[in-house]
């Protein structure tokens, strides 16, 4: 395991398909994205000292050799298989039993031990709309594993995170949307303070796993389409297009309508005064054209509170992990 | 209902450079805002008065720093808010009957004497003018100036009636206490028994270093030029609700009233103990933090002083801490914000970092107080160590 030379405060994106780590370095912030997934692959010896040779995170367990992280995607590919989830809908993935193990495995990989009590904030989702808070598990969890690695851990509602690392030029007023891989988490926050968050478990697994069903693909496959080419242009090139348009729909249809039910349920909301600012995050949020198409639903639903502008963040892979990071040089 | 507070916050976020600066602001000042709003949500009726004085105070307070956002207003103090309201006007008290151990008022003020002792004369002391203080007083005054409110700090028992004669006994033990150490001129007791300890005449060694101003003056080393009025209680920053009983709080009402009538003491002058206490070696706001929290202002009929700017701050370049700022419990001091952005805009009007301008005023502040340290802070120092 590494030691952390630097006390500098990080930031962890904790997703369900990617894990991000932010870190200041100078002005300027580096992240590092590791798949927040695994496959497993029989063991022999030369399988295990190839992936010695060209350095691919990887674990014997007795008669398999488990690769994750970011090379997990080339080996389920290879081995025509799926890859297998340490999380699945924002938090650990019940059904897989491995998922703790290769959580720490997967981080542990990342992030350095703290060498003195370092900061770090990670992201937790928040609740689904109109359910109980159900995360108390999955961030207990996450919250011992950074502990025992000897950080300072606090942690950050996704939504704030985009506010955190997107709005301060409107005094962190606005609302945050991180579309990722299990969940859209929505934040409206208010001088920085949290006024109504929520999540809704369609985002882009729900869209992967909808277009596998319809077009009999492999899940991997259609993940690596949607990121690698589609876009809403009006027109569809493909069935699978044709395919991806409409569950894409579905979403920003939920995620609008989940808003308007959220901010109606809202108590004590403030008075705004002004327009204030949407500002979309996150790999599923990164399509051509997505942008344009939440405007139009937006407009379309009659939103109760005046909009400035809907925007993409700066760096939309980034934008939880800087935010998180915020989070953390501001002490928390 | 504190929209407009928000607004101020959000005003002062804007005028920050630095995003995590502003983030770290923001966070701190609407934690405070929350509690505050959280406060004057409950429905007790004397909140609801608080909350609208409150309400009505920061609304021209934000008005008057929105109307000046740029350095044109750099020489512009905020506002004064006490003048805004109509319960601050001077009262009319006078004595009624004295006899051997007592006075009695025409407020229905009684004052017991039995413990009454005389000290060091107050001599005539400086008043530095706020605005341009310069350096040399602005003029000299022989009458208090204003009234500094204190707690005592003592032991307390339950406000039972099965507990009242232990409370007598501490009631006697405190008296003699700080009738001895020459503390306050007055102490309020549990029950609201008023008494002189230092005669008015007298300088009692209450404010140690420490600065307040109103509008006009600004005052340096409290002891010789206000009053001080201590209430039998201690400080409990996690206290909505004043810690002073009806009794005491009652007493205290007439008992400033006749002192404002006799002195002709403005309300703004009428402050707690926390609010001037500096600690001039590390230049910090709140050495002592006795009422920096939930005082009864409105119900001794003063405006809300918490929501005045700390002249030792825009004045003299002092600053304050988290440790001051845990005092102020679930009150807001708005004050401390208005201050420091008032500071902001003088050193931005004269082209000076605010570092650069803080210096200045600090070596104001350090010949300013060389100049009026007398015996009574000195003494009262001896005192407290």
């Amino acid at each position: 395991m590494k030691t952390s030379e630097s006390t500098s405060p990080l930031g962890l994106d904790i997703g369900t398909s990617r894990i991000c780590l932010a870190q200041r370095a100078g002005d300027e912030f580096q992240y590092e994205t590791q798949l927040n997934a695994f496959v497993t692959v029989p063991y022999s010896k030369m399988t295990e000292s190839v992936l010695k040779k060209q350095k691919v995170p990887h674990t014997v367990t007795g008669p398999e050799i488990i690769v994750h992280g970011n090379e997990s995607d080339r080996f389920a590919d290879l081995l025509n298989v799926e890859t297998r989830r340490t999380m699945t809908k924002g938090v650990l993935n019940p059904a897989e039993p491995g998922s703790l193990d290769m959580m720490r495995k997967i981080i542990t990989a990342m992030v350095e031990t703290a060498k003195s009590k370092q900061k770090l904030c990670f992201t937790v989702p928040a609740a689904p709309l109109g359910h109980e808070d159900n995360l108390t598990y999955h961030e207990t969890t996450l919250r011992q594993i950074l502990t025992d690695m000897g950080y300072e851990v606090r942690s950050i509602n996704e939504g704030l995170s985009i506010v955190y690392a997107e709005m301060d030029q409107t005094s962190y007023t606005g609302i945050g949307i991180s579309c990722g891989g299990g969940l859209c988490n929505v934040c409206l926050a208010y001088l920085s303070v949290p006024v109504m968050s929520f999540s809704i478990p369609r985002a882009g697994d729900y869209i992967d796993t909808s277009a596998a069903s319809v077009t009999g693909e492999r899940i991997n496959r259609i993940r690596l389409e949607k990121e690698e080419s589609f876009h809403f242009n009006g027109f569809s090139p493909g069935k699978l297009h044709q395919v991806l348009s409409v569950y894409y729909d579905e979403m920003i249809h939920s995620l609008v309508h989940g808003m308007k039910q959220a901010i109606a349920g809202t108590r004590n909301m403030p008075k705004m005064g002004k327009p204030i600012p949407i500002v979309l995050s996150g790999g599923t949020a990164m399509p051509e054209g997505f942008k344009e198409r939440f405007q139009e639903v937006l407009k379309e639903s009659e939103f109760q509170l005046p909009i400035s502008e809907v925007r993409l963040a700066a760096d939309p892979l980034h934008t939880a992990a800087k935010g998180a990071l915020v989070a953390a040089l501001t002490d928390m | 209902m504190v929209a407009p507070l928000n607004r101020l916050i959000e005003w002062r976020a804007q005028r920050i450079e630095d995003p995590l600066e502003r983030l770290k602001f923001l966070r701190h000042a609407t934690t405070s805002s929350m509690t505050l709003q959280a406060t004057l949500l409950r429905p007790q009726r004397w909140q609801a008065v608080t909350g609208g004085l409150l309400f009505a105070m920061i609304t021209i307070s934000a008005f008057t720093l929105a109307r000046h956002p740029t350095s044109t207003a750099a020489a512009t103090l905020p506002e004064r808010l006490g003048t805004q309201s109509g319960v601050q006007l001077m009262p009319k008290v006078w004595l009624v009957e004295t006899k051997q151990d007592s006075e009695v008022y025409s407020n229905g003020l009684r004052i017991e004497n039995k413990y009454s002792v005389g000290n060091e004369p107050r001599k005539p002391y400086p008043a530095f003018a706020r605005r341009n203080a310069q350096e040399t007083p602005s003029e000299w005054r022989t009458q208090p100036s204003g009234i500094v409110f204190h707690t005592t700090e003592s032991l307390q028992f339950p406000f039972e009636q099965s507990a009242t004669k232990a409370i007598q006994r501490v009631d006697v033990d405190v008296l003699g206490f700080v009738r001895q150490n020459r503390s306050y001129h007055f102490m309020i007791d549990k029950f609201g028994q008023v008494y002189r300890l230092v005669k008015e005449s007298d300088v009692a060694y209450h404010a140690g270093f420490s600065v307040w101003g109103d509008e006009r003056m600004v005052f340096v080393n409290l002891n010789n030029s206000f009053l001080s009025i201590a209430i039998e209680t201690h400080t409990r920053p996690d206290q909505e609700m004043p810690t002073a009983t009806a009794a005491q709080i009652h007493s205290a009402r007439v008992l400033t009233q006749m002192l404002r009538s006799k002195y002709q003491i403005p309300a703004a002058d009428c402050v707690t103990h926390a609010q001037v206490s500096v600690n001039p070696d590390n230049r910090l706001l709140g050495f002592h933090t006795d009422w920096a929290g939930n005082f009864p202002f409105s119900e001794l009929g003063l405006g809300d002083n918490y929501l005045e700017p700390p002249a030792a701050i825009d004045t003299f370049g002092f600053t304050y801490d988290s440790t001051l700022v845990q005092a102020t419990g679930s009150r807001y001091w708005q004050g401390l914000i208005l201050a420091e952005e008032q500071m902001r805009a003088q050193a931005m009007n004269q082209g000076l970092s605010q570092a650069e301008y803080r210096k200045i005023l600090q070596d104001k502040y350090r010949k300013i107080s060389k100049a009026v340290r007398g015996n009574s802070a000195e003494k009262e120092k001896s005192n407290e160590n």
